[in-house]
């Protein structure tokens, strides 16, 4: 299973992505630095990357490497320090608190580890949650469909405290997605759930980009979870050290091993990498 | 243990100090009135004292005498007697009463409850010891008077002016010949001492060569009780004699008692704000002790015993007390010092005094501090006891579900209990107190059964909130009702800190407005007089000869003075009211049920309720002993319904003259011919020589009057009654901030997701609506039934009480809660919508 291929589908089928698509979301010269003088982390050093629309991409790297960060500046979440994030044609940095938040609930989409539910609300008023901020109308077939993708059918009118940890991740999923956001940030959505519950969210995922177009931005440390997306980035120390296309879960972890290596083996290593 | 319970107090410092506020409040109030009430019992005494420092006997009218208006039997002949005593080195007669100074405008200085006219006692060298001259000399004969600097100031009257003085009679004309400091009591409290010459005071206060007190020096190596006991033969019938320990002690015994009045109505006020902060700290424990479920497990399951684990806790409550304690000490010693500044520059002139801290109110504001403090920790401590160690290990947190069945049947017997307590007090036969406490009794219980039954009311009550509020604010209505419906305990808890004292304003609202009303009616019903004539300072009564000069202006049709004694009845003591059997019913609307008022000259009417109570009918013939002692029957010639100014029983003004000594007039009904209106006030007010003791009112003047007393009263209520909501808006506080706190992740998503900083506000500033309003409006409600049971409880006893409902007032309630919501909800929205989402997000 780790070793194997995910059906992203044929390239013809598929919604535009690779080259020729446009780019949903573009960083550039990207820098994140917390503290200052001797305190001074970069956790984003000059990181320049776009998302093209309807790819599914996955973030890795060790921990501290600045995949969280990259994600939380992307997604409007988080101030950068200098650089560019743009996303469509907004720039982020031109917006304050309230623009962001608006472009947050209007265009983007969140799946977070931790579900991040809202135990008063039932499952379907959870989904809805973000078109209701919004004062969106709810697109009823289009709600209809991403319920029955995720599969939770018959416990729309639960409470997150009667449903699974699998379950109240799919509700997070719909609600991420009910919006039709531009794209889905997805911080470790799988890193609570056990193997089987995190597979289905994987292949929800998957399938939403295959199916609808959807594009999504997952930040992960498991290989597996990588191996679903059409490209995996790798970030190491506050800058992009790799860029894969059509993962494998083999390839990830191999990757992944050369990270762990002592600090002058990983130097030697970086070194020889087409940077 | 220890430790942990310390890091503890210092992780959760905001939230325990907020609490330690609600108690802090608490017992500042009782702190402040300890403080008050022992700083005014010194100045008091002190000022009581001095006026009686040095007296080894004291011989003086009894109170019996007093109080049955007869002259005290102090004579000129009395005082020769007694100076002949071996033992006694002096014997000075004393007569006081009340005079008061007309300043150049007319009006009267000083306070008029305390404006006190005393007789001058020179010496051998002219003086009185007990005054120091500051200009001239003490008053020899009539016409003289010698004036307190501080009243001579206040008028810029000087040795040489000409001014006016009132004692009960009209004004009079008088020359200064002297200004003298003085520490009288009188003075010190903001009235006016005038010293008159002896014989002058007599004649204005009692009768010529007679005194109201002599006071007797001993001489070296006479004990006060020698010289008590060589005198007690002297002593007349209605007099006493005491020694001057005796006196004082006596002085205070009174300071005492006056104080412990005013103190035990304010301490109630103080409990009322101890209870409803003590719901503050029930519910803070409780939301703690929830917050660390897995924390405290953790110490089970590390090997903690249940004992640690509630010892734990409880050090912490202890500590909150401590700090309550303290805190309430110090801000209430402020308090008092500062309600004291307060009073005083609006004129309240108490007796001047040291501020004083006992050492007992020290130790009773710690004291209150811990124990409330602790009592109300002591539940949720035990739920704390009571988490099993396996706890520790669940991720997941069951929501507290026990269920709220067992509290819903204790709540409906508590309630049940309450009503039928309630019920027995409305309808049954008991009378007076006993009537007043078993309604207060069972509206108690009842109170207390619907705070716990609160927490069941709560989602119906919310869950209408929240419809409503959902309709203009869709998304953050139903966040903020959802987050008030998630723990009905807390919410109830919570909102029932605040009902507590809406319940209290909105009841005595409704039972004073129907007082007010009552005896508004009352007053314009049964007065078919113009005009009231009544003295200006309190509980002084206006000479008679003041009724027959009224009779005399042209345009008076009726006068009838109005007159009390006291006299047995039947074997029982009653307010006899005394009026002019001629004039009274033309200036007095009275329904008679049985007979009427031909009788009234020679016999004797009494109320319906009186004639009820006593099974008396028309005819019937009772027993009354008049206030000199005498005993005679009179018969009972009617009996009255309503009738607005006369008490239980009325007799004519002759019946009750012979028995009395000092007479003198409550008020005078004047009715006038009709064209005369105009202008009419003026020609009584110049009958009466323009006195400024005298009030020259319409009768709709008066019942203006009454209904300023009435609100003066509630706003007094509002005003001690404000700090159980200051205590209860903490509580919605803490509960918010606690609230936001235990969110912060799922308000760190909502903003991910797209909610803004404003909007977020609303949702936290729309659950303390919902909490506040929900308090609030149960509140509002339960003080209806409450006002409108009390005043109907009290409608049996009293005829024409009705209930009236004040619903603007009970609209203002429902802002005022609506408004508490809002401002509470300040600090925890603006936390909530600061919250950095990223950071918000990665909490536990």
């Amino acid at each position: 299973m780790s070793t194997s291929r995910h059906s992203r589908g044929a390239a013809g089928s598929r919604p535009p992505s690779g080259e020729d698509a446009p780019y949903a979301a573009v960083a550039a010269n990207l820098m994140k630095v917390y503290g200052e003088g001797e305190t001074e982390v970069r956790a984003l050093d000059d990181v320049s990357v776009g998302f093209r629309a309807g790819e599914f991409t996955a973030i890795m790297g060790p921990s501290g490497s600045g995949k969280s960060t990259l994600m939380h500046c992307m997604a409007g979440l988080d101030k950068i320090s200098s650089g560019s994030v743009r996303l469509g044609d907004v720039e982020l940095a031109s917006l304050d608190d309230n623009g962001l938040t608006h472009l947050r609930r209007d265009r983007l989409g969140f799946i977070f580890q931790a579900f991040n539910l809202l135990p008063t609300l039932t499952a379907l008023e959870n989904v809805t949650l973000p078109l209701d901020i919004a004062g969106r109308r709810v697109d009823p077939t289009w709600l209809d469909t991403v319920i029955k993708t995720v599969g939770l059918g018959n416990r729309l009118d639960h409470r997150p405290a009667q449903l699974s940890g699998g379950q109240q991740q799919r509700v997070a999923c719909a609600r991420a997605l009910a919006g039709r956001p531009e794209i889905v940030f997805a911080d470790e959505p799988t890193g609570n759930l056990d193997s089987h519950s995190g597979t289905e969210v994987l292949r929800f995922l998957r399938a939403s980009v295959t199916e609808f177009g959807q594009t999504i931005v997952m930040v992960t440390h498991d290989a597996v979870a990588a191996s679903y997306a059409d490209r995996v980035l790798f970030l190491a120390d506050g800058r992009i050290v790799d860029d894969m296309a059509e993962p494998t879960a083999d390839r990830v972890l191999e990757r992944m091993r050369r990270f762990n290596r002592k600090p002058g083996e990983s130097a030697t290593a970086l070194s020889a990498l087409p940077l | 243990m220890l430790r942990t319970s310390l890091r503890n107090l210092v992780a959760y410092k905001v939230r325990l100090a907020l609490t330690a506020l609600a108690v802090v409040f608490g017992v500042a109030f009782v702190a402040a009135v300890l403080v008050f009430g022992d700083t005014l019992k010194a100045a008091m005494t002190d000022a009581a004292l001095r006026e009686h420092r040095g007296i080894s006997v004291d011989v003086r009218a009894t109170k019996h005498s007093v109080d049955h208006l007869q002259t005290p039997p102090l004579s000129e002949a009395l005082v020769g007697k007694l100076r002949a005593l071996p033992g006694a080195a002096s014997v000075t007669g004393h007569v006081t009463g009340f005079t008061a100074v007309v300043d150049r405008d007319g009006r009267l200085v000083g306070k008029k409850s305390k404006a006190t006219g005393a007789n001058a006692l020179p010496g051998p060298d002219g003086k009185d010891p007990r005054y120091t001259l500051t200009a001239g000399r003490l008053p020899a004969k009539a016409g003289e008077v010698a004036l307190d600097t501080r009243t001579a100031k206040a008028a810029k009257y000087k040795v040489g002016d000409r001014i006016r003085i009132v004692a009960r009679g009209p004004v009079l004309d008088r020359s200064v010949v002297g200004v003298f400091t003085t520490d009288s009591a009188a003075v010190e409290a903001g009235g006016s001492l005038t010293l008159l010459d002896t014989a002058t005071a007599q004649e204005l206060y009692l009768e010529p060569g007679v005194y109201s007190e002599l006071r007797l020096h001993a001489r070296p190596g006479t004990s006060q009780e020698q010289l008590r006991a060589a005198a007690a033969p002297l002593i007349p019938k209605g007099a006493e004699a005491l020694t001057g320990d005796a006196l004082r002690r006596d002085d205070r015994n009174k300071v005492d008692k006056e104080i412990a009045s005013l103190r035990t109505l304010l301490l109630v006020f103080a409990g009322i704000a101890l209870f409803v902060g003590s719901f503050i700290i029930a519910n803070t424990f409780s939301m703690l002790v929830a917050q660390r479920t897995r924390e405290l497990a953790l110490l089970r399951a590390i090997g903690a015993t249940r004992t640690q684990v509630t010892r734990s806790v409880m050090c912490e409550a202890l500590a909150v007390g401590v700090v309550a304690g303290l805190g309430g000490f110090a801000i209430g010693i402020a308090l008092a010092v500062g309600l004291r500044a307060i009073l005083d520059t609006v004129g309240a002139d108490l007796t001047p005094g040291p501020t004083v801290v006992a050492p007992t109110t020290a130790l009773l504001s710690l004291a209150v501090g811990i124990g409330v403090t602790l009592l109300a920790a002591w539940l949720p401590v035990r739920r704390a006891a009571e988490i099993p160690p396996v706890a520790a290990l669940r991720t997941n947190l069951p929501p507290t579900t026990s269920s709220l069945r067992r509290r819903g049947i204790a709540g409906a017997i508590t309630m049940l209990l309450g009503g039928a307590v309630l019920l027995t007090g409305i309808k049954g036969s008991a009378t007076g107190d006993t009537k007043v406490f078993t309604v207060m009794g069972g509206a108690g219980i009842l109170l207390v059964g619907v705070i716990v039954l609160t927490p069941l009311v709560s989602g119906p009550v919310i869950r209408v909130f929240g419809a409503l509020l959902g309709r203009v604010y869709p998304v953050e209505g139903r966040l903020a009702y959802r987050n008030a419906a998630r723990n009905p305990r807390r919410t109830a808890a919570t909102a029932a800190a605040l009902m507590i004292g809406m319940v209290l304003v909105t009841s005595l609202t409704v039972f004073s407005t129907s007082l007010k009303h009552l005896v508004d009616r009352t007053l314009s019903k049964g007065i078919t007089a113009e005009f009231v004539l009544s003295s200006s300072a309190e509980g002084q009564a206006l000479a008679p000869e003041i009724a027959a000069t009224v009779a005399k202006v042209p345009g008076v049709t009726a006068v009838s003075p109005v007159r009390t004694a006291r006299a047995t009845v039947d074997g029982k003591e009653f307010d006899l009211t005394a009026v002019d059997p001629a004039s009274a019913f033309s200036v007095l609307a009275t329904t008679f049920t049985q007979g009427g008022p031909q009788s009234l000259p020679t016999g004797l009417l009494v109320s319906k309720q009186t004639a009820d109570d006593r099974a008396w009918r028309v005819g019937t013939s009772v027993a009354v002993t008049f206030p000199d002692g005498q005993r005679t029957h009179l018969p009972i010639g009617g009996i009255y319904d309503r009738a607005p100014l006369l008490g239980a029983l009325t007799v004519s003004l002759g019946t009750l003259a012979p028995h009395i000594d000092v007479v003198g007039d409550d008020f005078l009904l004047a009715k006038v011919a009709p064209r005369h209106g105009d202008g009419m006030r003026d020609a009584l007010r110049k009958a009466v020589g323009n006195s400024p003791a005298i009030n020259v009112q319409t009768s709709k003047e008066v019942r203006k009057d009454f209904n300023k007393l009435f609100d003066i009263m509630l706003d007094i209520v509002y005003g001690l009654l404000s700090m159980a909501i200051v205590i209860a808006v903490l509580g919605v506080v803490n509960t918010l901030a606690m609230s936001v706190f235990e969110r912060t992740r799922e308000i760190g998503m909502m903003r991910a997701i797209g909610l803004d900083r404003r909007r977020t506000r609303r949702v936290i500033r729309l659950e303390s609506l919902i909490i506040s309003l929900f308090g609030g409006l149960l509140g509002v409600v339960l003080g209806l039934i409450a006002g409108v049971g009390g005043t109907k409880g009290m409608a049996r006893s009293t005829k024409d009480l009705t209930v009236v409902i004040p619903w603007d007032r009970v609209l203002i309630f429902l802002i005022l809660a609506a408004i508490v919501g809002v401002l509470a909800a300040a600090w925890p929205a603006r936390r909530a919508a600061k919250l950095d989402v990223l950071t918000a997000l990665r909490t536990d």
